[in-house]
């Protein structure tokens, strides 16, 4: 017995082609013209600008909604009795005012740096009260900037503090549209808000609310002259 | 067969000039078709399918390049003829668990002088896989190496090696159940217990 190569090369050489079938593939491939090949091109795709996954797309648009809808929804004015609320709830319980000063002008300065609208002004008939502090209030969103001032008070009577708000008219609706002081009482606190340009001005304290009246009194008389002033009366 | 991915003509046409059997110049077309047509059947092990094979992959490379340049391009263009038609016709050979494991340890390369095998050749190579069918040819009638085989097959050379060793042996396991042989060891045996 031979060994397995001379074996398989025994086996493969004794099978081949007839010689008449091996003529006539090389007379016909003789006789065939020889095509030119053009060298292939990769044709490579351009990857199409429209997203591949549509649920990726609209997963995505949910979200830009969603998220322009929070948006809209933070950005929205706040009902303007909110600011009173916000100024009741504050002061009752135990508040921190982080500008504590006499001072007028530096508590004014001190709320113009932290955002409040540069022309607020304070009433006249207030200015020669006493000044406590000042601190910007959170309300829902938006700011609200508060002065203190103590009161005038008989000397047996409990000290009580005024306080002023003022805010811009476009982050609140339903604020008060003239410099007409609007009175309201809520529980205990009695208000006067009236506005002036794009400035919302509110007064707040815990006293009847005839004690409010000769603050926005002289407010009145200011704006009367004012008005005057300028139709040339 | 199990189909693998056909293999670009140029990147195997060292072959041609690496095989320490092969010289291309000396090879004329007559003996070029001859070993096209061996290299068909041991794919096939049919003598009307490698006639098919080599005619068509013969005459696609004359059309194509005017001449067939060797005879590794030659192969590869009858491989990938063959892979061609079984993905046509979905054909996958199986081979099962046991029949792998017998000889999935014997992956070391075939000795120089391996013993020869009694019975049909023609029978014992007809059991076997095309892809063992193939390397066995490859190996042991042109003389590639598992190297040179790996490149025109695509396989590592360990796999190459593998396949080898597993097609002896199962041609041996086939020769060992040969009814012949078996019936030349009752003679031995009855013989010797005599």
């Amino acid at each position: 017995m031979s060994d397995l190569r001379t074996q398989l090369r025994a086996h493969y050489e004794a099978r081949s082609l007839s010689p008449s079938k091996v003529a006539a593939i090389l007379a016909r491939s003789r006789a065939e013209p020889v095509r030119q090949v053009q060298p292939s091109r990769k044709i490579l795709a351009f990857p199409s600008l429209w997203p591949q996954r549509p649920m990726l797309l609209a997963l995505a648009a949910v979200f830009v909604c969603f998220a322009a809808s929070i948006w809209f929804w933070t950005q929205r004015p706040v009902p303007y009795p909110a600011m009173q609320a916000r100024l009741m709830e504050f002061f009752g319980g135990k508040y921190d005012i982080p500008m504590v000063s006499q001072d007028q002008a530096a508590l004014r300065a001190w709320l113009v740096a932290r955002g409040a609208p540069a022309g607020f002004e304070v009433p006249e008939k207030v200015r020669p009260m006493k000044a406590y502090g000042c601190r910007v209030l959170d309300v829902q969103r938006k700011e609200a900037f508060l002065m203190c001032f103590w009161l005038p008070t008989a000397p047996d009577e409990k000290r009580t503090l005024l306080h002023m708000l003022t805010a811009r008219r476009s982050d609140f609706r339903g604020e008060p549209s003239s410099a007409k002081a609007e009175f309201t009482v809520r529980g205990d606190w009695s208000f006067a808000a009236w506005s002036e340009g794009e400035i919302i001005y509110t007064l707040g304290s815990m006293v009847p609310p005839e004690r409010l009246h000769p603050y926005v009194a002289a407010l009145r008389a200011q704006q009367q002259l004012l008005a005057n002033s300028r139709t040339g009366l | 067969m199990d189909c693998p991915s056909q293999i670009p003509l140029r990147s195997l046409r060292w072959l041609g000039l690496s095989s320490s059997t092969e010289n291309p110049v000396a090879d004329d077309d007559a003996d070029l078709l001859q070993a096209g047509y061996r290299y068909a059947l041991s794919l096939t092990h049919r003598s009307h399918d490698a006639e098919d094979y080599v005619q068509e992959a013969w005459m696609k490379l004359c059309q194509r390049y005017g001449r067939v340049e060797s005879r590794a391009v030659l192969f590869t263009s009858v491989r990938n003829l063959h892979i061609d038609r079984c993905r046509r016709a979905k054909i996958v050979a199986f081979e099962s668990l046991e029949e792998r494991n017998e000889t999935s340890t014997e992956a070391a390369a075939p000795a120089g002088e391996e013993p020869g095998v009694s019975g049909d050749l023609e029978v014992l190579l007809a059991g076997l896989h095309d892809g063992e069918r193939e390397v066995i040819f490859l190996h042991y009638v042109q003389g590639y190496t598992a190297e040179e085989i790996g490149s025109l097959t695509e396989r590592p050379r360990g796999t190459v090696l593998s396949l080898m060793s597993r097609a002896v042996a199962r041609l041996r396991a086939r020769a060992e159940q040969n009814p012949r042989t078996f019936r030349n060891r009752m003679l031995l045996w009855f013989v010797s217990f005599l």
